[in-house]
């Protein structure tokens, strides 16, 4: 079992949104779903010292995953490798999974009739490639591979932060995998513990997005 | 690789069924047919470059049986490391877009409105030659109009080539004079290196890899938002800049994402630059900050002119916006204190505090540096030859006394940023000269725009930010070592770099240009003035504008007061339109389309410091073709002496021989000659057709340890024996070389255009300027500006805040996000998901006191919708040879500094209603201030539609001002610091918003036809 996810780098994200149409490009996904989101955080403060940062949120690869739990029917699983996948041809979409999910990253798919997530890319990393959310990155702020790794980029990029910088969302005891380095330099942490999946919002994605 | 590794591609090459439909433009089905026998399975890889914004990053374009199904960055390309933005990921969705314009059109109904019909590329180039011939041969060829600007992919000079060649005529873009020329025009004329706009010019110097030191220090982001106008290339550059512990200062009205990561940020009311500006030189001066950067103490007073003595006797006019400034003139020439000085060894003067003498200032050298002992400030008694004397101020004086107001409360108070905040900046501005300014677009958009780009320039001269490690201002790059060189395929007009054999316009044709003789900066990219233009076509004098040729983005999202423009389209014989898409601009004025390519068609050789990129056609569709074929087959249905519609000039440019310049090529007749010119600018000799291209490019032309390590830093003081050669500048605006054999540092070169013995120092004290607008910088001497252009800054409280403040209190901004490039990809369906509607930042007391809670819709006004600020006659009674006014008084007639009668009252009707957004109340904006940036709706073009509400609805441009005051160098006018006012209101009915609007825009792939012209 490997521990593969996702590590973004806040400190140097300048929120500009590649990883989301990176995504949606290589995921073919349609209007109105989305598999990560690029949420603003702040401006928090007073006028004119405010914290502001972008939170990328995809899933979150929780070692102990509510999603995994829930379904009914085995479609969300947990592969060999240890990532957490959504199996479509088994999904019934009762969407128990897009509930028990607390990031919100799990998308209903209307036309397939299927819960859908990040796949953290197997079909490039598989060929060597780096997902396309990373390889779009602007600002190289986020890193993909195996935290029990430590020649991964996500291990490096772990091992040379403060440990004071590093954070995961809000854990429920889910453990979620994906850590997000932001130093109090730029902003303090805020633990954003209730977002809902954007394409069950009511307001267009885009007002969503303020956390 | 294999297309089906991707899980679900809406690229797949599935057959495209149900015809497009939707917009009468785009009626043909997007099927269209193709002799192109592709190889089963055939997927490749090209190699090319980006254009979905003027970055220009490296991209892998993934081509599966002939389409695009796939683009990641190349990280060949040292600027953006294989990184790339929304804009550039989304050129699929924009190449295949169902609504792309596919065959030239010929308009059908009335004006405005949205029928057409499909004509042949001849037919539509013929229609424009008969139209320009029988325009040539009733009142002269002045009657031409060309344009550009707002987005796209052209060819940059396209439109004063064409205009240069057929003669007469005048030439803008919204941008130019209010988007980048006042900075990149005046900044070398300051500092003797260049622009510092990391947007445009790319600052190469902040993108050097940290295993060579010397890095960034200090970095000041003035007006700037890199990490959002272009994140893949400077958005990236600074992120690492900043990893690699570089401090920050960002002055921006909007906690931007690099304000949030900035040491300080001081968020600036819109339209205060210069106070800013002229509070941090207060405040060098006043704690003597010059002569204390760290290890460049004696910069300030070796190197600039600030020594220099101020001629006392010159009346300079003033602005009549800031008619109470101090009065300092020209610099004092040393041809009135030195009786051997004249004409031929012209220069200028300083006070010697060693020899306690006036002396002519000299170039430094080796031999001779220490024998320069100025002084630095104060008054200087001075005989001249005829015997009388004057006290003289240094330059330096002048600039302690233009800035003797600007204490930091004051400026505080103007600027609304805290003091402590703006000593801090300074002080760390100070701290290190390894960094400076980086200048953005935000002052180029108000009537600030000159003064600011001094200030900026200034302020990196005073304090030793200039061709040092680190310095944004700098001259970076060595030769490699295997003989290939750096490129780039951009196409000169005639006379921009030498001349051409053929004379192709005459110098009365240059002086008619529409405002070009009071705003000479204008002649840096050949453009005339923008308000001077809509007033002749208004009015018909001086002369009546007949043919317009624009072939670019949606010019009613991009001019100010966009609205005072709908009474002028009728003035005009016939408009012709050449663009990817139909725009706002297509319904309401054109009468002929031209279909132009996607970035992903077109072909164009791009230099990224030590490699070379070349811009491929990956693919081409329909009939659409390089916009620089519109140009050249308008020209050629001019060029056969046989026909009717003959012009000999048009004829000239159709021949490399005829023109005789290489650096002005021939218009080309088929796509694949131009295609292989571009691909013989790549920088390989041995590269001579595209084909070959496809494979050579891109190519590493220099080692990086060639290209970085062949940087010559603080290179102003290199022993340069008597050849003089200097720093690089405008070629006609260089001095003289001294080329006596002394041997001297090859210094800064920016001295007056008179001055034969250059001193070669910077030139804080803009001299440069103040002679430009009494002389031009044409082959010959202009006539004067009836506004001098001021040597040094100056601030004036905006025109809207003084005229409308109260009916209007809020003051708005823009600024880039990373989604669109001007008035692009508002009709890309991914990116308008992700920002559907303009958004209105509003400080949260502001929105409390007008009711307003975050995402409510709002309504906008501003004096301009209202009625109450009406473009008005400021061309009738200008003079007919220079296009001038006789003076400012009105009794010359309506000129810009006395408008006549309101013109356009009809027009700005149409707007009477303001503007919509969605409120984003955020404490990331200063109260008082508001920010909102372009928008127009392309969903009002579908059928059925009212395609007017296209530019009316969401389209901050109806709101800003082109009435004046415009600046004496560019005449420009103001699309930032405009005043309005906000209310609550109903989400405007029409407008497409939630994510799944956006689905008949999703891209309907398409064949390989070659495009239009391809003989292969």
């Amino acid at each position: 079992m490997s521990r593969n996810c996702l590590v973004v780098d806040l400190d140097k994200c300048i929120g500009c949104h590649a990883c989301e149409v990176a995504c949606k490009n290589e995921n073919g996904i349609a209007l109105g779903e989305y598999w990560n989101r690029v949420l603003q955080i702040g401006p928090h403060g007073t006028f004119p010292d405010l914290e502001q940062y972008w939170l990328p949120v995809q899933c979150q690869q929780c070692e102990d995953a509510p999603c995994v739990h829930v379904c009914p029917t085995g479609a969300s699983y947990r592969d060999a490798d240890g990532k957490v996948l959504v199996d479509k041809e088994k999904c019934i979409g009762c969407k128990y999974c897009m509930m028990a999910c607390p990031y919100g990253v799990r998308s209903w798919n209307a036309k397939e009739k299927a819960v859908e997530k990040c796949t953290l890319c197997g079909q490039l990393t598989s060929a060597g490639q780096e997902p396309a959310c990373v390889a779009a990155c602007c600002a190289n702020a986020r890193f993909y591979g195996d935290l029990d790794d430590p020649n991964s980029d996500v291990s490096k990029a772990v091992a040379a932060a403060d440990p004071a910088s590093l954070h995961t969302l809000h854990d429920a005891g889910n453990k979620p995998l994906t850590r997000y380095i932001l130093s109090d330099k730029i902003a303090t942490w805020h633990d954003v513990d209730a977002i809902k999946p954007a394409s069950d919002a009511q307001d267009a994605a885009w007002f969503a997005k303020e956390a | 690789m294999s297309t089906t590794m991707t899980r679900r591609s809406f690229m797949k090459t599935a057959a495209v069924t149900g015809a497009v439909g939707a917009l009468g433009l785009g009626a043909a089905h997007n099927m269209a047919p193709s002799d192109k026998a592709w190889a089963d399975n055939d997927v490749h890889e090209v190699r090319t470059s980006c254009r979905a914004c003027i970055a220009n990053c490296g991209v892998i374009a993934t081509v599966s049986n002939g389409r695009v199904i796939k683009l990641r960055g190349d990280s060949i390309d040292p600027m953006s490391k294989g990184r790339m933005c929304p804009k550039g990921l989304s050129g699929i969705q924009a190449l295949y877009h169902p609504n792309r314009n596919k065959y030239p059109m010929k308009r059908v109904g009335a004006k405005p409105g949205n029928q057409w019909e499909r004509i042949s590329w001849d037919e539509a180039a013929k229609t424009v030659a008969q139209h320009m011939i029988d325009m040539r041969d009733k009142t002269g060829k002045h009657g031409l109009l060309c344009t550009t600007g707002g987005g796209g992919n052209p060819q940059f000079f396209s439109p004063p080539r064409f205009r240069n060649f057929w003669g007469a005529g005048n030439v803008f873009e919204p941008g130019c004079a209010q988007c980048y020329l006042p900075r990149n025009f005046t900044m070398p004329l300051v500092n003797g290196i260049g622009d510092t706009s990391i947007a445009d010019s790319g600052c190469s110097e902040l993108y050097k890899p940290a295993k060579y030191g010397g890095l960034t220090e200090v970095y000041v982001i003035w007006g700037t938002g890199p990490a959002w106008h272009s994140p893949s290339t400077s958005g990236r550059c600074v992120a690492e800049l900043r990893e690699n512990g570089c401090k920050t200062v960002v002055v921006d009205p909007r906690f931007t994402a690099d304000a949030s990561k900035a040491d300080v940020w001081l968020p600036i009311k819109p339209g205060t630059d210069m106070a800013m500006m002229l509070g941090w030189m207060h405040y060098i001066i006043e704690n003597k900050l010059y002569e204390k950067i760290p290890g460049y103490e004696t910069f300030c007073e070796q190197w600039t002119n600030l020594p220099f003595l101020v001629d006392p006797r010159d009346n300079v006019s003033l602005p009549p916006v800031a008619e109470d400034i101090t009065k300092d003139g020209q610099l004092l020439r040393a041809s009135a204190v030195f009786d051997d000085v004249d004409a031929t060894n012209e220069g200028y003067v300083y006070f010697d505090t060693e020899k306690g003498e006036v002396t002519k200032a000299f170039a430094l050298g080796p031999d001779n540096d220490g024998t320069y002992h100025p002084q630095m400030f104060g008054t200087v008694d001075v005989k001249l030859k005829d015997g009388s004397t004057i006290t003289c101020k240094t330059a330096f004086e002048a600039y302690k006394d233009r800035c003797a107001d600007f204490d930091l409360d004051t400026v505080a108070e103007i600027t609304g940023c805290k003091k402590e905040k703006i000593i801090e900046a300074i002080e760390l501005y100070c701290s290190s000269a390894h960094g400076g300014i980086s200048l953005g677009v935000a002052t180029d958009m108000y009537p600030g725009s000159a003064q600011a780009a001094i200030g900026a320039a200034a302020l990196d001269c005073m304090t030793a930010h200039l061709w040092h490690p680190g310095c944004p201002a700098n001259k970076v790059g060595g030769q490699g070592s295997k003989g290939l060189t750096s490129c780039e395929s951009t196409i000169f007009p005639s006379g921009f770099i030498g001349e051409t054999k053929y004379e192709f316009q005459t110098n009365d044709a240059i002086l008619e240009r529409l405002g070009y003789c009071e705003h000479k900066g204008l002649g840096g990219w050949m453009h005339s003035h923008i308000p001077t233009v809509l007033s002749a076509v208004l009015t018909g004098e001086p002369y009546q504008p007949k043919v317009w040729i624009e072939r670019s983005g949606n010019k009613m999202a991009a001019l100010g007061n966009a609205s005072s423009w709908v009474d002028a389209f009728p003035k005009f014989d016939l408009i012709v339109h050449g663009y990817m898409y139909p725009t706002s601009f297509t319904t309401e004025a054109a009468d002929i389309v031209f279909p132009v390519c996607e970035w992903l068609e077109n072909a164009f050789a791009q230099n990224r410091l030590n490699v070379n990129l070349m811009r491929k056609p990956v693919t081409n569709l329909f009939e659409a073709a390089d916009e620089i074929m519109m140009w050249g087959k308008i020209a050629e249905a001019m060029s056969d002496p046989n026909s009717e519609l003959y012009d000999v000039n048009m004829e000239a440019c159709m021949d490399d021989e005829k023109i005789g310049s290489p650096m002005v090529p021939a218009y080309w007749k088929t796509i694949n000659e131009y295609w292989d010119w571009v691909a013989q600018q790549g920088g390989d000799k041995s590269v001579t057709t595209m084909e070959q291209a496809m494979d050579a490019f891109p190519v590493k032309w220099a080692e990086d340890d060639e290209y970085w390590g062949g940087t010559t830093y603080d290179g102003y003081c290199q022993v340069n024996a008597g050849s003089g050669v200097a720093g690089k500048v405008d070629p006609g605006m260089e001095g003289a070389s001294a080329d006596d054999g002394k041997v001297t540092y090859t210094g800064f070169s920016t001295a007056a255009r008179d001055i034969k013995d250059n001193p070669k120092k910077c030139g804080p004290y803009a001299d440069t300027m103040l002679y430009l607008g009494r002389h031009g910088n044409e082959k010959f001497d202009m006539p004067a500006a009836v506004v001098d252009y001021n040597p040094m800054p100056y601030y004036f409280t905006p025109e809207d805040q003084s005229e409308y403040g109260d009916e209007y209190p809020l003051r708005l901004t823009e600024g880039r996000i990373p989604y669109f490039h001007h008035g692009t990809l508002r009709n890309n369906p991914y990116l308008r998901e992700l920002y559907p509607a303009p958004e209105l930042w509003i400080s949260p007391e502001n929105a409390s006191k007008y009711g307003i809670v975050d995402g409510d819709w709002v309504n906008i006004k501003s004096p301009r919708t209202d009625g109450k600020d009406v473009f008005r006659d400021i061309t009738t009674g200008l003079s007919t040879d220079t296009v001038m006014a006789g003076g400012k008084d009105a009794k010359f007639g309506p000129s810009e500094f006395a408008p006549g009668e309101e013109l356009t009252a009809n027009g700005q009707s149409v707007v009477k209603d303001g503007i919509f957004a969605v409120a984003r109340v955020t404490k990331g904006i200063a109260e008082g201030t508001v920010y909102m940036e372009r928008f127009w709706n392309p969903e009002f073009l579908e059928d059925g539609s009212d395609g007017r509400k296209s530019w009316t609805t969401e389209n901050m441009n109806v709101l800003t001002k082109n009435t004046g005051y415009f600046n004496p160098e560019f005449g420009t006018y103001t699309l930032r610091g405009i005043h309005v006012k906000v209310a609550k209101a109903q989400r405007p009915e029409g407008i497409w918003y939630e994510p799944t609007d956006f689905e008949p825009w999703m891209p309907e792939p398409t064949e390989n036809t070659g495009g239009a012209f391809y003989t292969k």
